[in-house]
């Protein structure tokens, strides 16, 4: 504190003489303002004396919070953060990542989030970085997931030195993506900063979670603090919110009367005790589970798991009687059927037998936005309850087995027996269907996720990519138990996710020494491949594998679909869609940013030992891909 | 009329083997292996094809009149009777395969 103190009067002398200066020479030249030489004169008075800059204690603040690491593509307007970082953090919590990309900053601090459960801080120009990270960070906030994003700005005309820091200043930082962040403030003192620094870390980690932004002004950075009785406040997490009691006990009893209560999981499990406790729910009730697999909910080789070898993001509830929707995304679109694409106008109806229950929990509805429309069609619930699901079940748990008499006990186990003996016969399904195209090239996704699983499946791995792309396979053929094993998929499905989050994924891991896994998508990679760099340079140890499919297929599919409608031949849907001619060699752009790469591996036989060679490179700590030419899905 | 005989019954083993090979170039021209595979394997975007056990008529009427779904209609003007034989035939001509217990990849 005291550090603080002795700046300020430092500051204040170096002001007087700055002013005695500027005047004397704004005189001589007879002119308002000064010239710019004269200001440079002015600028370079010399200082002595033990002067800190504001940004030392915006630091200072930051370090409080316990955050690991900063990603940041350098900028002008928060170059006075980025040298207190260097020289009076030591470059030490937060640890400044090197990106090439603000939306790989963004999309790093996405996925680092998911495996640690906390903020990555990413620092950004007030004007342009944050255009390059807004996408990113729309998808961190469609995916509820905290995010401490500090915006440089120079907010005083009378401090910008020239055109660059002109076009990098604005008036309201925040105001592009406000739509898509929880909170953001503009600090005008350090006092303002730090309270609202402690605030913005507050309200980002209660759930629902989602990205803050705060801006730095350049001047409070780069002048020494004229503040006297500097501090840092206290930081209290805020309890997660939990459902109403009365509302909880009333949700139990519908579960506990329904004959066959079925459990949409959506964005749940926040921890490895989240999975214990719906397991815990599940078992009570015997309840089958559909996971969204947008979290690692629930363990996919348990009994009781609800939707293997159907898509995970649309499952069959219809036999439901009571269906419990838990942080649940798009709960309507699992009630109703509606008109497909391959047919004209557009209809609905419920999917759900007469009578049948709808129970909601779910803390998404405390931040509700009115402009982008990520909060899906509205869901007529007989119980909606607004609280943290994860928070919220202790409580549910509880109310459950006091609700449970005998009689419902022996009914209920009949039930758990049906779908776990559904189970047994679907996974033996899928492998059944694995073993279609096993020898094919390009490879088969089940072939390329088997492979994968028979190297990784005694080590402590973590699968960071989304696998719905490949059929998911996955998810149908290995045992995910732990909730680092999953982190679910890109929140507002904008492309370009994938590789920037896995790096930032992998280096959450990294401490734990796990072992993470990245199916990429070639289309995705080539958004912003320069993160491949930033895992090199910071040594983030990541096994890349490339499903190069060569072609945007999704779309592809619906270019057919819609001509294929109005009888037009889907024969040039590949225009626009495929990526050949030429083909992208992904193993030269991985080798090029200083990746040990293997490929492009087309022989299904020569996939296995590729993967084992490059295991043997993760562990000893490095970034691997290997390009593997694979099936479509 | 004797010398056209023995031209269609000559050509009648060419003629099957050429039915196949467009079937193929058809299967790729019309997108087909998008979201069936190349081996017409399936997957969560489309059905299994290989080892079909749908007649060439049931074939057709799935092409012409699909159910409620993310498949496109190829009705007439889009592929002709004999293009979706053609197609038929090359689904038919995928290898079977090997059960699963033989696969040691897929055996637990």
């Amino acid at each position: 504190m005291a550090d603080y103190e002795v700046a300020r009067l430092a500051k204040s002398k170096v002001d007087r003489r700055r002013f005695l200066k500027r005047a004397g020479a704004g005189a001589a030249a007879g002119l308002a303002f000064a010239p710019q030489g004269v200001a440079q004169q002015a600028g370079s008075v010399e200082v002595t004396g033990p002067v800190k800059p504001g940004s030392d204690f915006m630091l200072d603040v930051i370090q409080s919070l316990g955050i690991e690491y900063c990603a940041a593509n350098p900028g002008s307007s928060f170059r006075g953060l980025h040298e207190s970082i260097l020289n009076h953090g030591g470059n030490k919590n937060p640890e400044l990542l090197t990106c090439l990309h603000e939306e790989s900053s963004a999309a790093m601090a996405h996925g680092y989030a998911k495996i640690e459960g906390k903020p990555m801080m990413i620092m950004v120009h007030g004007t342009v970085g944050l255009q390059h990270a807004s996408m990113a960070i729309y998808n961190a906030y469609c995916d509820r997931v905290p995010m401490f994003i500090i915006a440089g700005n120079i907010l005083d005309a009378n401090y910008r030195r020239g055109n660059a820091e002109w076009v990098h200043s604005v008036q309201d930082v925040a105001a592009m993506v406000r739509d898509y962040i929880k909170w953001d403030d503009n600090p005008v003192s350090l006092t303002h900063f730090a309270e609202s620094a402690v605030r913005a870390y507050k309200v980002s980690m209660t759930p629902p979670y989602e990205p803050v932004l705060l801006v730095a002004d350049g001047k409070l950075q780069e002048e020494p603090p004229e503040e006297k009785n500097l501090r840092i406040p206290k930081l209290v997490m805020t309890a997660p919110p939990q459902g109403d009691t009365g509302a909880v006990k009333e949700a139990a009893r519908m579960l506990v009367a329904a004959e066959n209560p079925v459990i949409v999981a959506g964005r749940v499990a926040r921890s490895q005790h989240g999975i214990e406790l719906l397991v815990e729910l599940a078992e009570l009730l015997q309840a089958r589970v559909h996971d969204q697999r947008l979290r690692m909910n629930f363990p996919t080789s348990h009994p009781l798991y609800g939707n293997p070898g159907v898509l995970p993001l649309n499952p069959n509830v219809s036999d439901a009687d009571a269906l419990l929707g838990l942080e649940a995304q798009d709960l309507w679109n699992f009630t109703h059927k509606m008109t497909p694409v391959n047919r004209f106008g557009m209809e609905s109806q419920s999917v759900m037998k007469p009578g049948a229950k709808i129970i909601t929990v779910s803390a998404v509805e405390l931040n509700h936005k009115s402009n982008y429309q990520d909060f899906g069609r509205y869901v007529e619930a007989d119980l909606a309850i607004t609280g943290d699901a994860e928070a919220t079940l202790p409580a549910l748990i509880e109310e459950v087995k006091r609700a449970l008499t005998a009689d419902r006990k022996r009914a209920i186990q009949e039930r758990g027996k049906k779908v776990t003996e559904a189970n047994a016969q679907a996974l033996r399904q899928h492998r059944e269907l694995a073993a279609v195209a096993w020898d094919a090239s390009p490879i088969s996704t089940a072939r390329l996720a088997a492979e994968i699983w028979a190297q990784v499946k005694n080590e402590d791995w973590s699968l960071v990519s989304w696998d719905r792309m490949m059929s998911s396979w996955p998810t149908r053929l290995w045992n995910f138990s732990k909730y680092y094993q999953f982190i679910g998929t890109h929140g507002g499905s904008g492309m370009g996710y994938g590789l920037p989050a896995a790096v930032g994924a992998a280096l959450a891991n990294k401490k734990h020494g796990r072992l993470t896994i990245n199916i990429q998508p070639d289309g995705d990679l080539c958004y912003a491949p320069g993160v491949l760099w930033t895992a090199a340079h910071h040594q983030i140890p990541l096994l890349n594998i490339m499903h190069n499919n060569r072609a945007y297929h999704e779309e592809r599919m619906y270019i057919a679909l819609l001509g294929a409608k109005y009888d037009r031949s889907p024969e040039k849907s590949d225009i626009g869609t495929a990526l050949k001619g030429p083909n992208i060699d992904y193993a030269s752009v991985a080798k090029g940013f200083g990746l040990y790469s293997e490929g492009p591996i087309e022989n299904p036989v020569d996939l296995g030992p590729a993967i084992k060679r490059a295991i043997e490179r993760v562990k000893k700590g490095e970034p691997v891909l290997l390009d593997v030419v694979t099936q479509p899905r | 009329m004797m010398r056209t005989m023995w031209i269609v019954l000559l050509t009648l083993p060419a003629m099957w083997a050429q039915n196949t090979a467009n079937g193929k170039k058809l299967f790729e021209a019309k997108a087909c292996y998008e979201c069936h595979g190349w081996r017409g394997q399936g997957g969560l975007a489309g059905a299994r094809l290989a080892q079909t056990k749908l007649t060439l008529q049931g074939f057709r009427n799935v092409l012409r009149n699909p159910p409620p779904s993310n498949m496109p209609p190829y009705r007439a003007a889009v592929l002709t009777d004999q293009e979706v034989a053609d197609l038929f035939a090359y689904i038919q001509s995928f290898p079977a395969p090997e059960p699963a217990k033989n696969i040691p990849l897929l055996k637990d």
